[in-house]
This record gives C-alpha cells, structure tokens and sequence, in this order.
C-alpha cells in the first residue's frame, strides 16, 4: 500500500471533502457583508460549485477499478459499493438542488459543507466493510445531519428536533459503539469478512449476542424502526425541508447498504429464523419483531397525522419496516430485494420533500391545510406530488409498487414452506392503511378548496417566484419514479450484476 | 499488587461514575466524570498501556472535562428545581443490566491470555496509525472538523 | 536534585567498582554524575531489599531532591523577580530581611503560614479544598519528566512529552475547581478567563513541540534532548533553536507558555485592577501560597520544556565549555528564561481578553502549523543549509500572508467607549 494508492481509491471522497471546503471558503468570502440572509450570488455560486464537485465525484468513481480492498477491509471498492455510492452522490446533488430554494437559511456556505460532508460520511459507510470504520462513517454522517437538523436558528421546532435527533442518536452511537467493542473482543477482529467465520466456529456466548444487538440498535436508529423511531417525526418536521429529504433518503440508503453488509457478511452463520413454525434464535427473529411493530406503529399513527412532514415521518417507520422484510429473508435475493427498495424510496422521499418546501416556502406552514388546492395553484407540483404518493403507497405502474411486489414476494419465498408469511400478510396490510391516508393528502391537494380563494394573479405569481431549477429537478425524480415502475429490470439487474 | 490495584481502581471508577449519574449539583456530578476518567486512564496504565492512557487523562480530563463544566457555567442560570425521580429510567436501566450481567454470567470464557512481554512503544503505535490505519485517521480527523463546523455554525451569533 | 541511570553509558560500569573507584576518572566527568552516583550509593543500603522496596525507594529520592531543588528555586525566584522588577523601575525592591534582602522569602513564607486560613461561608468547602492540592499535584508532576542534566530524568516514560501535557491539561480542572468552589463573581470570572486562555493557547504550545518531535521521531525529552548534541565546527551546537522552524517555533512556545503560567502581558485572569486575584481571590494563607508555588513551577516546568526542546537541553554551548557538569547548563538556561519572564512583566501592560484570544486563533495557531511544515520541508532537504533557507522563506511568506490578511499595518480606529463616557 502506498498513500498514492490509497489517494486513488479514496479519490471520490477526497473530491467531496475538497468540494465542501471550497463551498466553505465561497461563503466566507462573499457572505455575511449584509445582515441577515447569505447573497443570492453566493448561494447560486455555492450551490452550483457543490453540485459541480458531487458530479465530478460520481464521474470519478465510475473510472475506479473494479475491485480493490485496503486496509483489510477498510476501504472497499466493489461494483456494489460504487453503484451506492452513485446512487448517494445523486441524492445528495438533488438535496443542493432543491436546498437551493430555502430562503430562510443563513449562513447557506455552512449549510452546503454539511451536506457535503453528510455524504462523505455515507460514502464511507457504503464503502467499509470494517467496523472501525464503519462507525466513523456512522458518527460523520450522524453529526452532520444533527447540525443540519438544527440549522434552521429562527425556528424553534427546528432546534428541538435537532436536540431530540442528537441525544437519540449519540444515545444509539454509544449502544453501537458498546457493542462493537464486544464483538471486537469475542472475535479479535474487526473485518466483517473475518467475522463471519469466527463466530461460525463456536457456539454463541450469550455476551457476543449482546453485543451484536447492541450493534444493531445504531442502525436501526438511523433507519427509524420501531422502538427507536422516536426522534424521526420530530426530525422529519423540525429540520429544514432538504435536510428532512437527506435524512430520509441517503442516510436511509447507507444505512441499509450497511446494516445488510453487517448481518450478512459479518453475522451470517448467526442469523437464525424468523419462520412463523420454525423459530431459530439469532438476529432474524428480532428483526422481524421490530419490523412487525415498525409496520403497526407506523402505519396506524400515520392515519391520525395532520402535518405532511410528520405524516411522512411516520409512514417512514413503517416503510424501514417493510425494507427489513428482505434482509431478514436474508441471501442475495433479499438483500437485492432491500436495496432496490431502499433506492426508490429514497428517490420517492426527496421528490415528496421537494414539493412540501415549495408548499412551505409559499404558505409558511406544511399542515395539511396548506396543501388545499394545490392543483388549482400549481398542478405540476400537484401532479408531482401524486406520483410520489401513489408510489409510496404502491400503485401500479409506479416503482413504489414493483419494488413492493419484488421484496414481498422474496419474502415469501425466503423461509421453508412460506415461514414469513405472517410477516407478508401484516406488510401488506400496512400498504393497505397506508394508501387510506396518502389517499387523505390526495384528496386534500385535488379536491378541496383553498381557504383564500387564489386569484389568477397569485397564481402566476407561485408558479413564477419559484425556482425553475428545482422544479425541473421535481420533475425528473417524478420521472425516474414513473420510470423505475415501468422498467424496473435495469435498476434490479444493475443491483444483481454488482454482487456477482 | 497488581490485583489490589485492580480493585481500588475499579471501585474508585465506579463510585466516581454513580456519583457523576446521582449527585444533585451538575458542577459536582461533572467533577466525578472527571474523577471516573482519570480512573479508566488508570485500568490503562495497570494494563501497560501507557499511551492510551496518557491520551485517555489529556482528552477526556483536559478537554471533555472542562469543555463540560465550562459549557454547564455558560448555559445554566437558574439553580437546579428539583425534576423528581425518574422511575422509568431507573427501571430500563436495571432491566439492561440485569440482562448484562445475566450474558456476563452466562459467558464461558472471557479471560483471553495476553500475549506475554509486547509492549507496544509510542513509535510502533505511531508507525501503524500512519500505515495501516491512516485512512480511518484521516476520517477521524474529518469527523472533528465537521463537528467544529457544525458547533461554530450553531452557536454563531445571528446579526438581524 | 532528581537522578536516575538511564541507559548504557559508561555510569553502570562506573558503578561496579564499589566505593570510590571512580575517583580516578576525570573530575569533570564525576562533578558531572556527583548526584547520580551520590543516589546509587544511597540506594545500596537497599541491596538485599526485594525489588520494590528499591523502586519506591528510588522514586522517594527522585521526590525529594525535585522538590527540595524546586522550592529553593521559588524562594529564589520570587525573591529575584522583585528585585529584578524594582531594578526595571528604579526602586530597590526588598533589602530589610536579611543581607540585601535575602531572607525576604523565608519572612514570606513564616507570614504565609500563620496567616488565619479563611473558607468562605458560601464556599463548596469541599471543591475550594482540593482545587490547590490539585494544581500544585500537577505542576510537580510536570516538572518530573524534563531531564535536568546527564542522566537526570526523574522519570523516564515513553511519552514523557505527551505526559507533560496530559498533567498540565489538568491544571484547568483544578482552576475551574478555585473559581467555581469559592462561590465569589470575581473568582469565577478569573476562572472563566483562566480556562478560556488555557484551552486557546495549549494548541499553540502543543503544535509548537510538534515539529520537534517530527525532527527527532520520539516522544521521550531524554531523546530529544540527545538529538541536539554534537556540534558543528566545534562551536556551533545542534540546537533546534538555531533552525528556522525552532526559532519560531520557540518563540511561539515561550509565548505560549507565557499565557499558561498566566504571567503578564497575559495575566488577564488575576489583573488585580480589575477581578481582585481571579480564582485565588477567596484563597488565604497557606492555600494561597500553594496556588503562588503552583503558578511558579508550571513556569518552571514550561521553561524546562522549552529548554529541553529548543535550547538542547543540558548540553553546553560551545564544544569547549563541556566540561562544565550538565546541569549546571540547564538551570544556567532555565535562569535565563526565568529572566525573561520577569523582564518581560517588568516591561509590557497587560493586554485585553480579546485582543488575546484573536492573537491565538488568528496568528499563534497558523504560524504553529507553518512550523509544522517548515521542519517537514527542513527535514526532506536533507537537514542543510539549503533546507534551512526553503523552510525561512516558507515561514516568511506565511507571516507577511497572515499580517497582510489580518491588517497588522490598518490603522486603528479611535477607541469608542460603549459602557463609560
């Protein structure tokens, strides 16, 4: 290894870091001459020079090797790696993107670093398969979203929630952080590909279980399941709209590519079962317990949501639920089956977060009532909104529906004669409810009235004050939602291939 | 000795951890958390690990430590009311150490034979962090820079 | 003085031959080791005693003699700094106690200790108690590990230098302590501002000792100190300070621990015209005493640091003056760092908390990091003359940048009074 060697492969990292200091220099040199507000130069210039540096990143680790491996472990790159990587690069310059139109943030140089770093944090995450390393990733993405959380200084829901994200979350790292020290201390190692053996070789001492339980709850915090879900509505609705779209999109990426990594490469000959007439101790039966709740609780508290954002938050619980399904099915297919899941979701969530900060920025609020007759102001953000929802829900042809079918259906095939059926039945229950209250806000942005009623004028005036560049942007995800529903064998086969 | 060491450490360390989880006075309970690191340095000097230890009593005294009593004097005004007891706390974390201990117990072996006569000098500890661990080094070092960022951003004075 | 045989010189051979056998080697070289072997001979009444009793044994002498040369060195120190200030300012200074006043600091040290010990009613009793013990623990136990002469570490670790300022990191836990147990506005924001200061300037102090420990590759003073021996021509000594980078580096450092030891210009924490004494201000007789000889050895023990990192430790100047026994050298440079210090309290005002904040994070802490890589460009020129200019003309342009950037030559603008007319 020489540090050449190490430059070249962290490449796209480094061109990230590189990015958010430049965008930290832009604005401390032009900013803050006036009170108030970062220049609307300033923001253009900085957003545009982290959206360059994010897509210079992506071109750069296209042009990396195939596969290499350093530090055992620690720095992987595989096709798996660098396709999620893309795919969190991408989330990331859709973030810039639309963070483009969030008026109110001061200090908009700081706001754009973070995000930048935000994702360096997960490129790490995708790209260890190292538990030290993991964890730094954990921590560097987790810090990050906690000052985005909370950067919104002139609201106070946005501080609250940025304190309920960050004691929740450091509460979660130091669970991790306990566990990973055991399994250090069982294993003597901290490579998940020299786990794997080390714990098939010998019974499990209860401690090492602990200890992989331990390590589980980071990540399930991260990807808001059930118990440790408590920080997410608050989140959703507190933290700048962008910042709500990341948290809910890249990091849920990561966190899934990861945690996937960990149970099935690290803790595999653990697994157990979660098979309704053959249950096996090991990480698959709690997983499907916390899955089963997530479902409930997500589904049945989002029924009673009257904020957007909150409802999203919810519907987020159970979705992380129904994401769990694959990896507890476990194998290629499962995992497979996750990741593509994970993906649509991600880009579902930025386009629905997209248009509720248009819906914020014109109303100041994003309560369901601010979302009445939408349609009548600006049918493309209603029409946008629709896709998002209907996928969400998982209507056909929309992607949220075939990446539904996909993981439920591997979910079925997964255990001996159908075991994780009760599993499937109670998922599709959930999309049952759920399509009740998506269907709420449908109706609410289509059919009712605005209180005011919006003269042409105002109008107009929505339809042109915004932004052209993020509603382009809506539109695209719109498009590749619509897209991936009806082709959605290039995305699978991408997925599938990178294993190989 | 070594043993009699051992059992004053511990007990000086977890005595100093339960005042810093119990006692009224947050400057009183920051002091113990101080009193609680110096003692984890200690376990780390016992073990012959000078370094970590010496790392361990410069970071988490010198820094930790007063960057907690400094921010409790920056940001606490009142006195303390009196919050209640909070019996659910309590309860969790009894039933998680009831299950710590039911695991430790239920663990067979856990004492691993240390390797005899390494000592691990600064120079080796120095040569591996720059070989084989630089790249989590660096992304260390990334994680500070992005919480001094975050910290500086939020506590920045807004001129409206 | 502190003492203990390091490694494989001739002294072990030398201790073989019991007694005096040594007397036949050259004076120098036994005035040189006198306390070295006077401890070996001490500890051979130990010869038969298990191990332990000899290591405790060993670190119970190395406590005494630091302690004892320590405390004459305060008494000194204290006495000199207000001859040397009343010299600055044409007065006289003490001269009633004793032969030109040399007693002055034993009729000190007699007031200090029958002064009533006055605990404020309102004070954390129990805080305001260990604050002292805790300062004056950490200054002694920094002072421990500078070696003070051929062979005189009074304890050898591995990082010696990281257990300096590991120790002297918690000394800000002990002033917080001071402040905070005395329950008095004045103690605490002396305190506050102690603390502030500290943290600010201990990253400069630490980024200071970095290059040197680059250029040397260890961490232990004793080796630091063996890298700056030799002598170029005969006359010019290897010291690091005659580098560019240590140069900076050392001004930097003294600078540094000028603001540590919280002397002036940067005594801002105890101006006594504004917060009374800062944290000592509910503190009386013996405890106030403890705080002064704490405040004297942590600029003891920073001097010895500098010293030992930048002024080669105890080797002497000029090839020829070796003969003179090692640590004579040292506290020959220790003393004249100790001048320094009074000189400069004799000479500069005190400047204001925010002037003094800016100039560490703005100035001190980037010309540290230029140190930094100067050594680096310094060390891969091959450590010649060569090197020497590429790393002065990298430090120049970095400090003509940050005066540039910073304005050093704006003029200031007419001082505006915001709270007094």
């Amino acid at each position: 290894m020489s540090y050449l060697e190490l430059l070249r492969l962290a490449a796209p990292e480094a061109i990230v870091v590189l990015t958010a200091f430049v965008v930290l220099t832009i604005g401390l040199v032009t900013g803050r001459r006036e009170a108030g507000d970062t220049p609307a130069a300033t923001a253009g210039l900085g957003a545009l020079v982290a959206a360059l540096g994010l897509a210079i990143a992506a071109a750069t680790i296209v042009r990396l090797p195939g596969h290499a491996t350093l530090f055992h472990g620690m720095l992987v790159v595989s096709p798996l790696n660098s396709l999620f990587q893309v795919i969190v690069l991408v989330l990331a310059f859709f973030t810039v993107i639309l963070a483009r139109g969030e008026r109110l943030l001061p200090n908009k140089g700081e706001y754009l670093a973070m995000i930048l770093l935000a994702t360096v944090g997960l490129m790490l995450l995708i790209g260890s398969e190292e538990l030290l390393m993991i964890f730094i990733g954990l921590e560097l993405t987790g810090l990050s979203l906690y000052v985005m959380t909370a950067f919104d200084k002139a609201s106070q829901t946005s501080a609250e929630a940025g304190l309920k994200y960050f004691l929740f979350g450091s509460m979660a790292s130091a669970f991790t952080l306990f566990g990973l020290s055991l399994i250090y201390g069982f294993t003597g190692t901290t490579s998940l590909a020299a786990i794997g053996p080390r714990l098939a070789e010998q019974a499990l001492p209860p401690l090492l279980f602990v200890g992989i339980v331990m390590t589980l709850i980071g990540f399930l915090f991260k990807i808001a399941a059930a118990p440790f879900h408590l920080w997410a509505p608050d989140a959703y609705q507190g933290a700048p709209v962008s910042t709500a779209g990341f948290i809910a999109s890249g990091s849920k990426v990561a966190s899934f590519i990861v945690l996937g990594k960990i149970l099935l490469i690290g803790f595999g000959p653990v697994s157990g079962s979660a098979d309704w007439h053959g249950l096996i101790a090991g990480w698959t039966p709690i997983l499907a317990v916390l899955s089963a709740l997530s479902i409930l609780i997500g589904n049945l508290v989002a029924l009673v949501q009257k904020n957007v954002r909150r409802l999203l938050a919810y519907s987020a619980v159970a979705h992380g639920g129904y994401t769990l399904l694959g990896l507890i099915a476990g194998g290629r297919a499962g995992f497979s089956a996750t990741l593509f899941y994970t993906t649509i979701y991600a880009v579902t969530l930025v386009g629905a977060f997209g248009v509720v900060g248009f819906v914020r920025r014109e109303n100041g609020g994003d309560d369901l009532a601010d979302f009445a007759g939408l349609r009548a102001r600006s049918p493309l953000l209603a029409g946008c909104m629709a896709i998002f929802l209907l996928s969400l829900a998982g209507l056909p042809p929309l992607a949220g529906f075939f990446g539904k079918f996909y993981l439920f259906s591997t979910a079925l095939r997964a255990g001996a004669n159908h075991g994780l059926l009760w599993l499937v039945a109670l998922a599709l229950f959930g999309s049952l409810i759920s399509l009740y209250y998506y269907l709420i806000v449908l109706k609410v942005i289509f059919l009712d009235e605005n209180a005011q009623a919006t003269p042409a004028v105002a109008r107009y005036d929505f339809e042109m004050r915004a932004d052209y560049l993020p509603k382009m942007t809506l539109l695209v995800l719109a498009g590749a939602v619509l897209l991936l529903g009806i082709i959605p064998g290039t995305l699978v086969a991408r997925i599938l291939a990178s294993f190989g | 000795m070594n043993s009699a060491a051992f059992f004053f450490i511990a007990v000086l360390t977890l005595s100093a951890a339960v005042a810093a989880a119990c006692l009224r006075q947050l400057v009183h309970a920051a002091l113990s958390f101080a009193v609680a690191l110096v003692g984890v340095a200690a376990f780390y000097f016992l073990l012959g690990a000078e370094f970590v230890g010496l790392v361990q009593v410069f970071v988490y005294v010198g820094a930790v430590a007063v960057l907690i009593v400094f921010t409790i004097l920056l940001t606490r005004h009142g006195t303390d009311e009196n919050r209640g007891f909070n019996w659910s706390g309590v309860v969790i974390a009894l039933a998680v150490l009831a299950a710590l201990l039911w695991a430790i117990m239920r663990t067979p072996a856990l004492y691993v034979a240390a390797q005899p006569g390494v000592t691990v000098t600064v120079r080796q500890i120095g040569e591996a962090l720059m070989s084989d661990y630089v790249w989590p080094l660096q992304c260390v070092g990334l994680l500070l820079t992005a919480a001094l960022i975050g910290a500086l951003v939020l506590v920045l004075e807004e001129k409206r | 003085m502190a003492f203990r045989c390091a490694r494989g010189n001739a002294i072990p051979v030398l201790l073989k031959k019991s007694g005096l056998a040594f007397l036949h080697r050259n004076v120098s070289g036994f005035l040189d080791q006198i306390f070295v072997l006077g401890k070996q001979w001490l500890l051979s009444f130990l010869a038969g005693a298990p191990d332990w009793v000899g290591q405790i044994a060993s670190s119970l002498l190395n406590i005494s003699a630091l302690l004892a040369v320590f405390l004459t060195l305060f008494a000194l120190m204290s006495l000199f700094e207000r001859k040397i200030l009343a010299r600055i300012q044409n007065r006289y200074g003490p001269n009633r106690v004793g032969p030109f006043g040399l007693l002055q600091p034993v009729a000190d040290g007699i007031k200090m200790l029958i002064k009533e010990d006055i605990v404020p009613a309102r004070a954390d009793k129990v805080v305001h108690f260990l604050a002292p013990i805790l300062i004056a623990a950490a200054a002694i136990l920094a002072l421990g590990i500078i070696p003070y002469g051929r062979n005189m570490t009074p304890f050898t670790i591995d990082g010696g230098i990281l257990f300096f300022f590991a120790v002297g990191s918690t000394n800000e836990v002990g002033v917080f302590m001071a402040g905070w147990g005395s329950n008095n506005k004045f103690s605490m924001l002396g305190a506050m501002r102690a603390i502030a200061q500290m943290v600010s300037y201990e990253l400069p102090l630490i980024i200071t000792v970095l290059p040197v420990v680059m250029v040397t590759g260890s961490l232990t003073p004793d080796a630091i100190v063996a890298a700056q021996g030799g002598y170029s021509l005969g006359i010019l000594p290897h010291w690091f300070v005659f580098t560019p980078w240590g140069a900076v580096a050392f001004i930097l450092f003294f600078v540094s621990g000028l603001v540590e030891s919280n002397r002036t210009p940067f005594d801002v924490p105890e101006g006594e015209s504004e917060i009374v004494a800062g944290h000592m201000t509910e503190y009386s007789g013996f405890k106030y005493a403890i705080f002064f000889l704490a405040e004297y050895f942590g600029m003891f023990a920073v001097s010895g640091l500098a010293v030992t990192l930048f002024l080669g430790g105890w080797h002497a100047p000029f090839s020829v003056l070796q003969f003179v026994p090692s640590y004579l050298w040292f506290f020959l440079k220790l003393g004249v760092l100790l001048f320094v210090f009074i000189w400069i309290r004799g000479t500069l005002p005190r400047i204001r908390v925010d002037q003094m904040m800016s100039f560490a994070w703005k100035f001190m802490l980037p010309m540290a990091f230029t140190c930094v890589i100067a050594a680096a460009i310094w060390h891969y020129q091959g450590r010649r003359l060569s090197g020497s200019l590429w790393s002065l003309g990298w430090i120049v342009l970095v400090y003509l940048t940050l005066s540039r950037v910073l304005g050093v030559g704006k003029k200031f603008a007419p001082r505006t009074y915001r709270f007094a007319e």
